[in-house]
């Protein structure tokens, strides 16, 4: 019993360098909502926890430049580095990956997609 | 007992348990605190995906005074997320050693040790300014024995603050334990919670003070 605790917390903390301590260098301040590229409608959220999930899941990504979580309106703003795109798809994954819903995407250029139901 | 008292309040240094929401977002690490009339418990845990964490526990408790050391799962059975409110049902095992707590004047463990295993599920529902939760728990302690723990929380928040704001809710929770000497309690407590934060403090019907934390990295 001993060595098998001693297995997991080895293998447990061997995980520890991993992006969970990583320096946050992306932007997430309100001043987000201005300069997004993409606003995304969640469901589920409500509580700061859930802001803090959505935030870095989403800025583990290369193309993503900054995010800001807003309870009050239930969105999700995320801006793009220059040149960079981010499809519907893989947005409705990474909110779930995050444990939420996907309401609806809308994009600067007004274009809107509302995932199917079970999303 | 002066070994186990230094490792929590060393816990408590770094970060701080409310047991509700075991598992979080993918990478992400948690510290969660909590010490009431019942125990000092410590559980620090890996999200390795959407529905499993993986840690260690440790839990002294306080009425048959000794400690369990093990590894915890947890999962996520289901979630439900609604437009305005979340709900979730969790399920958890343990399994470790229970060591006696040391006898400062023999200095020798009179009880010697014993593998332990925990059992729990927990499910809860909450909007922003409404929080229900249930949990049921079974800890079976070899030589130590075993016992069953059931606690129910309601919570509501005076006020709905907006991200990054300072979250308070007021709360009571309620305990049974069959076999304990002291079988039901409440305990009234205030949550507040900010970022990766959330500290709770209360009281129980006997006095006995609560004092949780967690905290997200």
């Amino acid at each position: 019993m001993r060595l098998l605790i001693t297995l997991i917390t080895a293998a447990t903390l061997s995980l520890a360098p991993t992006a969970g301590f990583a320096k946050d260098k992306k932007m997430n301040g309100p001043e987000v909502v201005e300069m997004a590229d993409i606003s995304v409608g969640l469901s589920g959220l409500v509580c700061d926890f859930c802001s803090i999930a959505l935030n870095k899941t989403f800025k583990k990504r290369d193309e993503v430049r900054g995010t800001y979580v807003d309870l009050d309106t239930k969105l999700l703003s995320v801006a793009l580095n220059e040149g960079e795109t981010l499809a519907n798809e893989e947005i409705v994954k990474l909110v779930k990956k995050a444990g939420y819903s996907t309401t609806k995407i809308t994009r600067k250029d007004g274009s809107e997609f509302i995932p199917p139901a079970k999303s | 007992m002066r070994c186990v008292t230094t490792l929590f309040a060393s816990l408590a240094l770094v970060s701080g348990i409310a047991e509700a929401r075991p598992v979080s977002y993918p990478d992400a690490w948690t510290v969660m605190l909590r010490n009431d009339v019942y125990q000092n418990s410590a559980h620090i845990h890996y999200t390795l995906d959407t529905q499993h964490s993986l840690g260690l526990r440790l839990r002294y408790d306080r009425e048959g005074d000794f400690v369990f050391t093990g590894a915890q799962l947890n999962r996520l059975f289901k979630r439900w997320n609604k437009v305005d409110s979340q709900a979730n049902l969790y399920g958890r095992i343990a399994i470790g050693q229970v060591t006696d707590n040391l006898d400062e004047t023999e200095l020798r463990l009179t009880r010697g040790n014993d593998e332990g295993l925990f059992l729990g599920i927990s499910g809860d529902w909450e909007t922003r300014r409404y929080f229900v939760s249930a949990a049921a728990e079974h800890w079976e302690s070899g030589r130590f024995g075993e016992f069953s723990s059931f606690h129910g929380r309601l919570g509501v928040a005076p006020y709905v603050a907006n991200t990054g704001a300072l979250h308070s809710w007021i709360m009571v929770e309620g305990h049974h334990r069959p076999e304990s000497n002291d079988k039901v309690a409440a305990t009234a407590l205030l949550r507040f919670f900010k970022g990766p934060s959330l500290l709770e403090v209360g009281v129980d019907d006997k006095g006995e003070p609560l004092l949780n934390y967690i905290h997200r990295f």
